[in-house]
C-alpha cells in the first residue's frame, strides 16, 4: 500500500447504495411497471362510449314517461293558472355551486413517493432527463402555488382558473413520466 | 467463504454471496469513486453502477487478474467517466515528465487537508494522480484504463503535482 493511502480518510458507502443494488438485481424487476398512456386513453374512450349506450338504451322510456305525464301536467298547470292572482312577485335564491379549483395534494404525496424510491434506485434518478423532469416539476409546482394564492377564495378569474388547471394537468404528466423513468 | 466460492454464488445470483461481495469490496471502492469524482453522490452512483456490472459481468470473469483487482478497474473507467460528462482533462502546457517523488512528510502532513487538495485538483489531473501516487498503478495501465495515451497520463501526473506542491507549500 502506497504511504499516502495509509494516511488518507477512507469512506464508506451510505446503506441506500446495496438497496438500489438489490432491488435491480431482485427476479422480481422489471414485472411491476406502469403502464404506457395509451392504455388508459383506450379506457377512457371505452368508457365514453359505453356511456353513450346506455343513455340511448333509456331514451325509449324516457318518451314513453313524457308521453303519459305531459297531458297531467298541462291539466294541473292549467286549474293552477285558473286559480293564481294575474300579478306575482317572485324571487329565488341560488347556491353557487361552482367547484374551486384547487392545488392537487395527491401530487405531493405521489412526489414524495418518488423521492423515497430514488433513495433506493439512485442511478435512474441521476439521470439528466430525470432530473429535467424534476426541474420543471419544482418550476410547475412553485406557479401553481403562486397561482393558487392569487386566485384567493372565490375563484371569480376564470382565466387564472384555467392556467391552474393547465398546470395542474401538466405536474401529473410529468410525475407520471419520473415514475415511468424510475 | 473462499473468493472462488464467493463468485460462484454471485454466478447463481445468490443474494447472501452477492451482498458478502459487495462488503468485501465497498469501503475500498468507494474511497477510490469519492476520490476520482470529488462528490459524493457521484460516488454513491458509480458504486451502484459498478457492482450491478459486476454482477452481471462475474460470469465472464476470468481470474487474469485478482477479483479486486477487476472490480477497481470497471470502478475506475465509471468513476472518469462520471466526471467527464461535464468537463475532459485541463489542457497542460508540455510540462517535463515529474518523476520525482513528493515527501509527503507523512508524520506531520493532516490528512485532511492533503484529501482536501487532492480534491481540488481537476478532475481529470486528480483521476491520474490517485491512481498513480494512491493506487499504485503505472502509467500505462492508467492509459489503458481512463483510455488516454501514456503521455497524457504523464503530463497530467505532473500538473497535478505541481499544484500539490503550490497548494501544500511542499518542496
Amino acid at each position: 500500500m502506497s504511504d499516502l493511502k495509509k494516511i488518507l480518510p477512507v469512506y464508506t458507502p451510505p446503506d441506500a447504495v446495496w438497496e438500489g443494488i438489490a432491488e435491480e438485481l431482485s427476479p422480481l424487476r422489471g414485472l411491476q411497471t406502469t403502464p404506457p398512456d395509451a392504455i388508459w386513453e383506450n379506457i377512457e374512450a371505452e368508457l365514453s362510449k359505453s356511456k353513450q349506450k346506455s343513455r340511448y338504451r333509456f331514451w325509449g322510456w324516457y318518451a314513453a314517461a313524457a308521453g303519459l305525464l305531459l297531458p297531467l301536467v298541462g291539466a294541473a298547470l292549467y286549474l293552477f293558472l285558473q286559480q293564481a292572482p294575474t300579478e306575482t312577485i317572485s324571487y329565488s335564491e341560488e347556491k353557487n355551486t361552482a367547484q374551486k379549483v384547487v392545488y392537487n395534494s395527491d401530487f405531493d404525496q405521489q412526489y414524495a413517493r418518488i423521492q423515497a424510491l430514488c433513495t433506493k434506485r439512485i442511478t435512474a434518478c441521476q439521470k439528466p432527463d430525470f432530473k429535467n423532469l424534476k426541474r420543471e416539476l419544482d418550476d410547475l409546482t412553485t406557479a401553481s402555488l403562486r397561482l393558487q394564492e392569487a386566485i384567493g377564495t372565490y375563484n371569480t378569474d376564470a382565466d387564472l382558473t384555467q392556467q391552474l388547471t393547465d398546470i395542474e394537468r401538466e405536474r401529473g404528466v410529468i410525475l407520471r413520466k419520473m415514475e415511468q423513468r424510475i | 467463504m473462499t473468493e472462488s466460492d464467493l463468485v460462484q454464488g454471485c454466478i447463481a445470483q445468490n443474494l447472501a454471496c452477492q451482498r458478502q461481495l459487495y462488503d468485501r469490496y465497498k469501503t475500498a471502492m468507494y474511497t477510490l469513486a469519492y476520490r476520482i469524482t470529488g462528490d459524493f453522490d457521484d460516488a454513491n452512483s458509480v458504486l451502484q453502477d459498478t457492482f450491478l456490472a459486476v454482477f452481471r459481468q462475474l460470469p465472464t470473469f476470468r481470474q487474469e487478474a485478482t477479483l479486486g483487482a477487476w472490480i477497481k478497474a470497471i470502478l475506475v473507467r465509471n468513476a472518469y467517466k462520471q466526471t467527464t460528462k461535464i468537463k475532459r482533462l485541463v489542457a497542460v502546457e508540455n510540462l517535463p515528465e515529474d518523476s520525482s517523488a513528493i515527501n509527503w512528510n507523512i508524520g506531520n502532513m493532516d490528512a485532511a487537508r492533503l484529501e482536501q487538495a487532492i480534491l481540488a485538483l481537476p478532475e481529470g489531473a486528480r483521476a491520474v494522480f490517485v491512481l498513480n501516487e494512491v493506487e499504485g498503478y503505472t502509467h500505462r495501465e492508467i492509459a489503458e484504463m481512463l483510455g488516454i495515451s501514456e503521455g497524457t497520463s504523464k503530463s497530467q501526473l505532473s500538473y497535478a503535482k505541481k499544484r500539490l506542491r503550490e497548494m501544500l507549500v511542499i518542496n
